[in-house]
């Protein structure tokens, strides 16, 4: 290891403490007997996980952030996919301001997006159900799935299109049976990431959520609340939930190497 | 002659301003093998995917058997293609990729399906590669598959665009000879496209030269070879000297011109006064020493530099006004003369060899 390979390895260790020690924390002390979170520990208890795992509001909010994480990735996955492939496929005027148009949701700040969505789900009478939150969701989500699938297409030989339909195959069977095929990691990647980016979601959810809280609306109801390290073990939930689909989405893109152009 | 397979009837295509293609007319027979050659951008991959049905012309008619199939879209055209990229499918493996046409048509059982799979592969040698990724083949592999999944479906017409061009020199030479034994074989129709001479001439019945979207000459290989019908066509085959003149005298099928190398003799006719070109096969003129006088069908210059392929040596002759003349012959035809570079020596050639080229 050369002299500057260790500076740098320790610029790393410390970019990754800085990042992950709150988290780390977090987790800690939601294993904490004491309910204050403060040095020395007290001693190693679940009492904290016992007590959400009674608490039915909790229960509630997982669900919801479920359900809305669930349609939101399928949904999304779905129209980012039929973005990307738009604009793989096609060339049309106006094609840049369509994909600045379908970029730009995540750009604008969620504050204004959480307003724009109230104002808009109340407009059409869905203020307050789990289908605004799902609706919000998607238009922040779906440009994050039209990324991931866009990089994927363009690795995929502008031949091979045309090579299926010269083998018999019509427009919709090639994107059948060649499109989907080939962007199948990419579609994993896209419906994890977009999973995961709904479920931590809170500001759309907190506008337009109303009584069907999601659970970081929920953990926010708790905060205000009192602080109880109830708190950390909901996060702690929550982080586990969200590391695990950026993990099966990080899986899905090292998957893509084997058939990328030209290897 | 019996009905061509296809007719291209005043074929264009035109994206915006740009022509691709500006007016093609060719009829193809069956069984013919038929290379479209010229430079880049000269139309001749627009003209295969014409008639693939990948670009619709702007104008003119395509027809199969004399039926305009204009309007029948790739997919119903069964006139499969080899792709100069391949464009195989990465995430499927050999044999389903062979498989892939055949499964679109139908009416057959994956069993079925498979036993032909794999005959075509057993033919092209790569049977044993059957379950191997894409991923995983050669540059001359995924050639052999790529063919494979175009002849499974046993087409009437096959298409190839610059199938061999990603090969290496030697890879490519035995490709030829493979892509000549099943032309032969199967007695189907092959459109290829090539930049490449070498290939054209070795595989073509017929050869149609392209240059800026329009057909310049079509023919076989050695017609094209001696006579080429224009000047473009001699600078892009390369095999003769072509040299630029104005007519001076017209009597009994010969002419003579007025060039910059002197006065030359030509067989064919052009009006007096007329501009035109000459052209005088590189393998038709005799080197000699420099002493005897010019003539009409003689020229003298000062060797410059001679370029050594295996038998065959190129000589690069510098004429007085500053033009050059290259002379082929066997390496053992020259070796008499020990040439060596500044040498001036005397270039002749017999006059029916010297053609004015046509306007």
């Amino acid at each position: 290891m050369t002299r500057g390979d260790k500076i740098l390895s320790v610029y790393l260790a410390a970019i990754f403490v800085f990042i992950l020690a709150p988290i780390v924390t977090l987790i800690v002390f939601s294993f904490n007997a004491d309910r204050f979170p403060s040095l020395p520990w007290s001693g190693f208890s679940l009492e904290w996980y016992e007590a959400i795992a009674s608490d039915s509001t909790i229960h509630t909010g997982f669900k919801n952030s479920l359900i809305v994480a669930v349609a939101t990735a399928v949904i999304s996955t779905i129209l980012g996919f039929c973005a990307a492939y738009t604009d793989y496929r096609f060339k049309f005027f106006g094609k840049m301001g369509f994909l600045a148009l379908a970029a730009m949701p995540p750009t604008v700040p969620v504050v204004i997006l959480g307003i724009a969505n109230l104002t808009f789900m109340a407009q059409i009478n869905l203020a307050g159900t789990l289908q605004a939150v799902i609706l919000g969701h998607t238009v922040y989500c779906a440009p994050f799935a039209m990324a991931l699938i866009r990089i994927r297409l363009a690795d995929l030989d502008p031949d091979i299109e045309p090579a299926a339909w010269n083998l018999g195959a019509t427009r919709m069977t090639t994107v059948r049976q060649v499109v989907l095929p080939f962007c199948r990691p990419a579609i994993f990647s896209a419906m994890a990431i977009t999973a995961a980016v709904s479920f931590d979601e809170f500001m759309i959810a907190w506008f337009v959520s109303g009584i069907n809280e999601t659970l970081p609306v929920r953990i926010l109801a708790m905060l205000q609340g009192q602080v109880s390290p109830r708190i950390n073990a909901v996060g702690s939930l929550v982080f586990l939930v969200t590391i695990t689909l950026v993990l099966i989405a990080q899986a899905a893109v090292y998957s893509f190497r084997k058939t990328r152009r030209n290897v | 002659m019996s009905e061509p397979i296809l007719t291209l009837d005043a074929v264009e295509k035109r994206y915006g301003a740009d022509v691709a293609v500006e007016r093609i007319d060719l009829a193809i027979d069956k069984r013919e093998f038929i290379v479209l050659m010229g430079p880049s951008g000269c139309g001749k991959t627009t003209t295969l995917r014409i008639l693939a049905g990948l670009e619709t012309p702007t104008a003119g008619e395509v027809r199969l058997w004399g039926r305009p199939i204009n309007d029948v879209p790739p997919w119903q055209r069964e006139m499969p293609m080899v792709w100069q990229s391949y464009a195989l499918f990465p995430f499927l493996d050999v044999r389903r990729n062979v498989e892939f046409g055949l499964k679109q048509r139908g009416g057959m059982s994956a069993g079925e399906r498979r036993k032909k799979a794999l005959e075509w592969l057993d033919r092209l040698g790569i049977a044993h590669m059957e379950k191997r990724g894409i991923h995983q083949l050669s540059g001359g592999q995924r050639q052999r598959v790529a063919l494979a999944r175009a002849l499974a479906l046993e087409p009437e017409v096959l298409l190839l665009d610059e199938p061999l061009s990603a090969l290496d020199a030697h890879l490519r030479i035995r490709m030829q000879g493979e892509l000549s034994r099943l032309h032969s074989e199967l007695g189907i129709t092959f459109v290829y496209v090539t930049h490449a001479q070498s290939e054209a001439f070795a595989l073509a019945d017929r050869v149609v030269i392209m240059s800026e979207g329009r057909v310049q000459q079509i023919g076989a290989p050695r017609e094209i070879y001696r006579a080429p019908a224009s000047r473009f066509v001699a600078d892009f085959i390369g095999a003769s000297n072509v040299v630029g003149g104005t007519v001076v005298e017209e009597k009994d099928g010969t002419v003579v011109l007025e060039t910059p190398v002197g006065r030359l003799e030509a067989t064919g006719s052009r009006a007096k006064g007329a501009a035109g070109a000459l052209s005088i096969p590189a393998d038709w003129i005799a080197v000699e020493p420099a002493g005897e006088a010019t003539d009409g069908t003689a020229v003298e210059g000062r060797l410059v530099t001679e370029d050594f392929t295996g038998a065959v040596v190129t000589l690069y002759v510098e004429l007085h006004d500053g033009s050059q003349f290259f002379v082929q012959k066997q390496q053992h035809e020259i070796e008499r003369l020990s040439l060596k570079r500044g040498t001036r020596v005397r270039l002749s050639w017999p006059l029916e060899h010297a053609t004015i080229l046509p306007e």
